[in-house]
């Protein structure tokens, strides 16, 4: 591109380039009918390119430091599973996606008083297990040969796996399998997630619905694996662990509006029952775990005879054992025909277990746990 | 001078290129100073490129300033040093090669470079030609301010987006195709907008905006602009006027 000068100034030049641009640029010694091969071309507004070259870069920058602080605190506060631990004092911890805890809160009086004080926020989950459960015996609530019931719940089954082999892994060493520990898996995340939503909607199903509970955990009943439980003592089992999350959400719904409690008595009581049911079912003693069960050994007399057949393997006496919502025992091998089994039936086989176990367990003297066994299934029996 | 008289004479400057060349003459100091922070040694005028591209920053500051933006000298230091900066930048890649006014020797009467190179074309058959162009764009620029026009004015009218200038074009286009209208726009003194504007497919507001441009540049087209014309051969494939 050519340019030829057409006007000269002190400072400036006027030229003329090839497609007809009319052009002010600097005067770099130039003369009228000059044509110059190169000029120096000008730049934008001073004002435009003050800010464009600066200000602008540096707002750029800092927009790009505040999206990834806000998208790394929203990873990081965002809950991907609840775990509810229950001794006596239950307790629901929201685990975000490095398995850190994000939140802690207490499902009931002895929960308030556990975690009153203590600082979960940001540690390992299962470090806050560990540090729950010791508070627990420190406090009385867990002896040896207790029991820990854990609820994990998160719509992705991995976590839930994991998590649940970390958290067994780590309270077997930490108790060396003094304390029974029993697992639940359940993928109500529908439930878990509005928990931390800011609108306050009330996340628990219509209370008016049948057994509200219970369906989401049918509906996920997986038939690969039988829930078979050594102790035959399934605390609050699929059903009402699930019913125990949803009062949880109430709770944790009514307590984001305190000003609704007063005005409506029924969500007050709700709450109390809910409390009662948690206390009846995570029991300080491992006894008093099947008593809410009791009922469900007689209506399934029938179908544990099918289940007789694995009595045999079922006898080893564990004292872990695992149910998921979707009735998986996680550390039984069993038949596929025993996989179609629904919950009660597995409940009622693992009482049939423990039948045998006691009968074994005379002959074997096993451990001090199963002895234990023994004597929560005695207090059934009564 | 109090800063007040200064921006008083920036406003004066904005309106009148001349009083702008004056106020630059008068902060020369100011200018070379600036200049020699950045080169770290004093500027020699009429060698060093950045002194010209230094004036050139105040020139541009002076045309742009405005007073609610804060105070004038800093402003220009500033428009100054960013400018040498750029130049600095752009210019990076030619860093090691040798200047045409360096000296052969260390004796202060050596010859240049310049001087003792052979440039390979006639100089005195371009300087002839240089001359006929002086001539012309002389009268060119003549007629432009016997219409009230200055090159400067057509300079800062000009369309700096390209499909700004290719409707521009194409309007010259249609006129050049129409030498009634170009006629028209000597007899009148006034751009035919309107038929312009219907010929050509361009919008009149587009047209309105580049007033001066179009003006200057369809009266380049008209008889007795031939080197302007030959210059401006990429414009379109037709040499030469209508």
């Amino acid at each position: 591109m050519e340019y030829l000068v057409m006007e000269c100034g002190l400072s400036y030049a006027v030229v003329l380039d090839q497609e007809g641009r009319f052009l002010k640029v600097p005067n770099l010694g130039y003369e009228v009918g000059q044509t110059l091969d190169q000029v120096i071309l000008p730049s934008t507004n001073i004002y435009t390119q003050f800010f464009s070259s600066q200000f602008l870069h540096f707002a750029a920058a800092v927009a790009c430091v505040f999206i990834l602080f806000t998208s790394g605190f929203y990873l990081w506060q965002s809950p991907v599973g609840i775990v509810r631990m229950q001794i006596n004092p239950d307790v629901q911890m929201s685990v975000n996606r490095f398995h850190r805890v994000v939140h802690l809160d207490s499902l009931n009086d002895d929960g308030t008083l556990l975690i009153d004080g203590y600082r979960s926020y940001g540690k390992k989950l299962v470090l806050v297990s560990d540090e729950l459960a010791d508070l627990a015996v420190n406090m009385g609530y867990l002896k040896d040969g207790g029991q820990i019931t854990l609820t994990i719940a998160s719509a992705k089954e991995k976590w839930k796996t994991r998590t649940e082999e970390s958290l067994i892994a780590e309270l077997d060493s930490h108790f060396h399998q003094q304390v029974q520990i029993v697992t639940i898996l359940t993928s109500d995340l529908e439930k878990i997630v509005p928990i931390f939503s800011s609108d306050g909607t009330n996340p628990a199903p219509d209370p008016t619905s049948p057994t509200p509970a219970t369906a989401p955990i049918k509906e996920s009943t997986s038939p690969g694996n039988p829930s078979v439980s050594p102790d035959g003592s399934e605390t609050p089992g699929a059903g009402n662990g699930n019913q125990n999350l949803l009062s949880l959400y109430q709770k944790d719904d009514d307590d984001d509006h305190e000003g609704d409690d007063k005005d409506d008595p029924d969500d007050e009581n709700d709450r109390d029952d809910d409390r009662d049911d948690n206390d009846k079912e995570a029991p300080p003693s491992p006894g008093a775990a099947s008593i809410d069960h009791d009922d469900d050994k007689d209506d399934n007399e029938k179908k544990h005879d099918d289940n007789d057949d694995n009595d045999d393997d079922d006898k080893d006496g564990s004292s872990i054992s695992s149910s998921d919502s979707d009735s998986d025992l996680k550390y039984d091998n069993s038949s596929e025909e025993d996989d179609k089994d629904s919950n009660h039936t597995d409940e009622q086989s693992s009482d049939h277990d423990k039948d045998d176990n006691e009968s074994d367990n005379d002959d074997k003297n096993d451990d001090d746990m199963n002895d234990d066994d023994k004597d929560n299934d005695d207090k059934d029996d009564d | 001078m109090v800063e007040q008289d200064i921006i008083s004479r920036v406003y004066a400057a904005k309106e009148d290129i001349s009083e702008a060349d004056a106020l630059v003459r008068q902060y020369l100091p100011f200018i070379k100073a600036e200049t020699a922070k950045f080169l770290k040694r004093p500027p020699m005028e009429g060698q060093d490129e950045e002194l010209g591209i230094a004036m050139f920053a105040f020139h541009e500051t002076v045309m742009s300033y405005q007073r609610s933006k804060g105070a004038f000298l800093p402003l220009a230091s500033t428009v100054i040093r960013n400018r040498l900066i750029d130049h600095y930048r752009r210019e990076k890649r030619h860093k090691g090669l040798l200047s045409l006014n360096q000296k052969v020797n260390d004796e202060d009467n050596s010859p240049t470079l310049l001087e003792q190179m052979d440039s390979g074309c006639d100089n005195i058959a371009s300087l002839q030609a240089r001359h006929a162009t002086r001539e012309e764009i002389e009268d060119f620029a003549k007629q432009l301010s016997h219409y009230g026009l200055k090159l400067t004015d057509i300079a800062d009218n000009c369309p700096k987006q390209s499909h700004t200038l290719d409707a521009c074009q194409q309007v010259l286009k249609y006129a050049r195709q129409n030498p009634v209208l170009l006629e028209q726009l000597i007899s009148t003194g006034k751009l035919p907008i309107t038929a312009l504007a219907k010929g050509s497919g361009v919008e009149p507001k587009t047209l309105e905006r580049h007033r001066k441009y179009l003006f200057a540049l369809l009266l380049a087209f008209t008889n007795g602009f031939e080197i302007i014309r030959g210059h401006l051969c990429r414009i379109s494939p037709e040499k030469g006027g209508n």
